[in-house]
């Protein structure tokens, strides 16, 4: 057994950040000379070469399947012949949904050794020891998997770096039998992706939060973000009531502030999903009418105070 | 469509504050309130909805665990259930062990559609469903938001990371549920006095087949590090000056 198997994950046509992730999972667990393969699957698993071009991949492997859509059968048929032709001693996954519909299966008929929501894996004495969450994330449990000699670790997002973009490795195909899914695909609607802001690469983010309380005072925040310089962006009950679009949307499953170094944060509770988005913010300063709001667990500074008069106030005064 | 069953996960109760064990080894369990699931909830709920919907539909709650375990099963009687299988079991229970002893259930009760929670809220670990799909050999729905029956099939609207996406599947199926499926029903005590009379079955890991894998060993269980407390400004021109001071505007 040896090789690190990291599966990517694309929707539609769109490589998921966590993909990218998952290769800097794959360097902090390789033992001296262990290649790292990642492998994407898709009806065009070619198109994904150059986003996966990262640094720490030593291969890329696409495997063509049929469906469209991410069906579950076929891709535990697809990455299931994946492991059995390479023998990898770890495969790394998303801790995503579409990851559950497949590792589960192939853990159980493999009799990997197998955790979810990892966001820390190290190899000690040889052994793979992952941590995980517990308990909405407020345990951390170290575990071990006796007697199994490969491990499928499901990594949580936003917790590694993905890596700088490097050119190109070996890329191989390999043909995956081709099974007959067991559910139909008959809708998928996709919540709006708006316009093309790029999250990711701001450096100063004002978001704002369900604390707004009405689309009428998003222009107003917008306003804001404009006259001091930031990147408006903003949590998921916004994006899911359509008053910002969903590339706006910071968290779990919107986009990650990753270069952002100061992140205001106005009338946002601060769930977990939200919190995920923001883990490599290095000052976040939260302004919130509620002084219990968890978000405030996690800013450097913070104003309990009425969002709009303090809005007001930081244009006046920044 | 006869026969639905639904699996009951015994959990520290969502409001209760977890205190990790001085020694490290587990979570604090002792006097802590314990409830059903809140997503094995919301499963038994639609599986309800769908026995009042039609005619003659058995609605079989099952859990593994620890004597105790009857009190959620209770609970899941009082909300509608017809009848109870507890699994009784004082040890851990692994993911894949319960997704056997749950396959082996369905074996005998053949249901044509097993609901559970897309995950429990104590080990958050979101396998059972799947593996039990795997093992039963057949087709999953996870993370549904909505379900439909008719002809033999469910078609299942799931809330997927990009966005909705509705799939059906040939019953008998595994559906998980999400949170945003529907709202629990309130048992009321007539029907806590009615659930008294309902049969609720004990049988064992042995008297199934099943052998309790310990494919998992936990290391160490652990708080959180404590993020480093933030400092609480008076107004926005304080804010902008500490700002300005570090260089950030």
């Amino acid at each position: 057994m040896s090789g690190i198997v990291v599966i990517a994950e694309q929707r539609r046509g769109e490589l998921r950040p966590v993909s990218l992730e998952l290769v800097s999972t794959a360097q902090a667990l390789r033992r001296p000379g262990e290649e790292v393969s990642v492998a994407i699957l898709g009806k065009a698993p070619e198109s994904f070469v150059k986003a996966l071009s990262v640094v720490g991949v030593d291969e890329i492997v696409t495997v063509k399947v049929a469906s469209p859509e991410f069906d579950p059968d076929t891709f535990e048929s697809a990455v299931g012949a994946l492991i059995a032709a390479r023998t990898p001693d770890v495969i790394l996954t998303a801790h995503s949904v579409d990851s559950f519909g497949f590792a589960a299966a192939l853990a159980t008929r493999l009799g990997l050794g197998f955790a979810t929501d990892v966001f820390n894996a190290a190899r000690i004495d040889g052994e793979i020891v992952a941590t995980r969450g517990g308990y909405g994330q407020k345990v951390n449990v170290e575990m071990d998997f006796p007697g199994r000699s490969t491990v499928l670790l499901a990594i949580r997002g936003n917790v590694f770096k993905a890596p700088e973009q490097a050119p190109a490795p070996r890329v191989t195909a390999f043909d995956a039998p081709q099974v007959a899914s067991r559910a139909a695909a008959r809708e998928f609607i996709e919540l709006s992706a708006g316009d093309d802001v790029d999250m990711a690469a701001a450096e100063f983010i004002l978001a704002i939060g369900r604390g707004i309380g009405d689309e009428a005072k998003v222009p107003q925040f917008r306003e804001l973000a404009d006259a001091i310089g930031a990147t408006l962006g903003c949590s998921r009950p916004i994006a899911d009531a359509g008053w910002l679009p969903k590339s706006r949307q910071v968290g779990q499953s919107g986009k990650t502030a990753s270069a952002c170094k100061l992140y205001i944060a106005m009338g946002v509770s601060g769930a977990i999903q939200h919190l995920a988005g923001m883990k490599h913010v290095s000052t976040i300063v939260a302004v919130n009418s509620d002084a219990e709001a968890s978000i405030f667990g996690v800013a450097k500074y913070g104003i309990v105070g009425d969002i709009f008069e303090i809005a007001d106030e930081l244009r006046r005064l920044f | 469509m006869q026969k639905i069953l639904v699996c009951i996960k015994r959990v520290v109760d969502y409001n209760v504050r977890i205190r990790v064990k001085p020694d490290g080894s587990g979570v604090m369990l002792d006097g802590v309130k314990m409830s059903v699931n809140p997503f094995d909830e919301i499963a038994l709920e639609e599986a309800l909805r769908i026995k009042e919907r039609g005619t003659n539909i058995e609605v079989v709650a099952v859990s593994i665990g620890v004597t105790d375990t009857q009190q959620q099963l209770r609970t899941a009687l009082a909300m509608g259930a017809d009848r109870a299988i507890l699994v009784q079991t004082d040890g851990p229970v692994e993911p894949l062990t319960a997704a056997q002893t749950f396959l082996a259930l369905a074996k005998k009760e053949n249901p044509d559609l097993i609901f559970l929670g897309k995950q429990a809220i104590d080990d958050d670990a979101n396998q059972t469903g799947q593996m039990l799909a795997a093992i039963w050999e057949r087709p999953q729905a996870t993370y549904a938001s909505k379900v439909e029956i008719s002809g033999g099939k469910a078609s299942v609207t799931r809330e997927v990371d990009a966005g909705l996406e509705t799939i059906e599947v040939d019953l008998p199926a595994v559906v998980t549920v999400d949170l945003r499926l529907n709202e629990p029903r309130y048992v009321k005590l007539p029907d806590i006095m009615k659930a008294k009379k309902k049969p609720l079955d004990v049988t064992s890991l042995e008297a199934l087949g099943v052998s309790a894998a310990v494919l998992l060993k936990t290391v160490k269980t652990e708080p959180p590090a404590q993020r480093q407390k933030g400092v609480m400004v008076k107004d926005v021109a304080e804010l902008v000056a500490v700002l300005k001071k570090k260089g950030l505007i």
